[in-house]
């Protein structure tokens, strides 16, 4: 799956009038996370830095690293902040508004610090579907707000006797600001 | 089309009012394992050991769960107790202490288990003497260090240089005699043992 995004990505790269772009956002992110037989809910911000490659009006590609600051204790006592990345493929419409929608489809990875007996730092891998509009503001700037949706599924635990698993659905409604080069 | 996009965009917006945000772990964690059964063993060192045993883990909940396949098993000397994954059977030492051990990770959790060495041992058939051709019945018993005597049931082996057969179960051993002559029958106790490594032997003539 990953290499067909991976391939997907820079297939799209070749037919677009592309530019270097980077940007950042803030999300409000609201996770419902479960193991099967238990629920659990995580509601943060995140801090989102990326760095992109693509036309506005078309398709590009993103790489993105994320920060959340995590009040919650989920997974053990102390469950420290979440650091991630992500790979994005986005098509834009261009539809002659002052808006420009787009889609975007990837898939993320990331770690956080937890005190449990037997493992320390939790792995968590997710796919990624968004949506979102841009707003120019001159050639160079552009607003971006949108919509990510992440289906997560975190390292798994052993107790030993049994081991849990614990996926979640994550969303996130996000605003940024772009430059493009 | 541009409502539709915004209506749309708007949308997500709705779990902007959610603020839950869950405070207590719901994966309970390990908080201990242990080995089911008693806190120490002791055996007679002849006796046949075959125990199988359980290891349970002890969740911070309070839970209780079953281990056996996910710890590792050991013995803290092969010599005197041998472990394979939960089962346990006699070594080859007449005398000694052992811990059963089971490990994983940080965690450990030992049980002690203390030989009774046998001190001397003696063979005999109980039922009738030996004298002429037939099937005959042979005991061996062994007195230990606590004062008990007892019939033994491993760690010995019977030997005849191969003149007649012998037929051996747990506690019974059975030679069966078809020829005349001289016969000698040995009995030895632990004998990868050197400490104690002790034969004892019976001789019979057979006239009929």
């Amino acid at each position: 799956m990953k290499k067909l995004l991976l391939f997907l990505t820079i297939l799209s790269s070749l037919y677009s009038e592309a530019t270097f772009y980077v940007g950042s956002s803030i999300a409000y992110q609201y996770e419902i996370l479960s193991t099967g037989k238990k629920k659990a809910f995580n509601t943060t911000e995140n801090i989102n830095l990326k760095v992109g490659y693509g036309d506005i009006k078309a398709y590009s590609v993103e790489f993105s690293v994320d920060y959340a600051k995590n009040d919650s204790n989920i997974v053990s006592p102390n469950d420290e902040d979440k650091y991630g990345y992500n790979i994005e493929l986005l098509k834009s419409f261009d539809y002659d508004l002052f808006f420009i929608p787009f889609v975007k489809v990837g898939f993320g990875s990331g770690t956080m610090k937890a005190q449990r007996e037997l493992q320390t730092k939790i792995s968590y891998g997710s796919y990624n579907f968004g949506a979102g509009i841009y707003i120019p503001i001159n050639k160079d700037f552009d607003l971006e707000f949108g919509y990510l949706y992440k289906t997560v599924s975190y390292e798994k635990f052993t107790l030993l006797d049994e081991t849990i698993e614990l996926n979640s659905h994550q969303n996130n409604s996000y605003a940024g600001i772009n430059f493009r080069f | 089309m541009k409502q539709i996009f915004l209506t749309l965009l708007l949308l997500p917006l709705i779990f902007l009012g959610c603020k839950e945000t869950t405070t207590s772990p719901i994966i309970t964690d390990i908080d201990s394992i242990y080995i089911d059964g008693n806190s120490s063993y002791s055996f007679y060192s002849t006796d046949k050991i075959d125990l199988n045993l359980t290891a349970k883990v002890v969740h911070t909940n309070g839970s209780i769960g079953d281990a056996t396949d996910s710890v590792f098993w050991s013995s803290s000397n092969s010599s005197v107790l041998v472990v394979n994954k939960n089962n346990i059977t006699n070594g080859i030492k007449n005398s000694g202490d052992a811990d059963i051990i089971i490990e994983y990770k940080n965690f450990r959790y030992t049980i002690p288990v203390h030989l009774i060495a046998l001190t001397d041992f003696n063979i005999s058939a109980p039922s009738q003497d030996i004298n002429s051709t037939g099937v005959y019945l042979l005991k061996a018993s062994g007195n230990f260090e606590d004062g008990t005597q007892k019939l033994l049931q491993t760690n010995f082996v019977w030997d005849n240089n191969g003149s007649f057969d012998i037929n051996e179960t747990d506690y019974n051993t059975t030679i069966n005699i078809n020829t005349t002559g001289i016969y000698e029958i040995n009995a030895t106790v632990f004998p990868y043992d050197d400490d104690i490594n002790k034969t004892k032997t019976l001789e019979y003539n057979i006239s009929e």
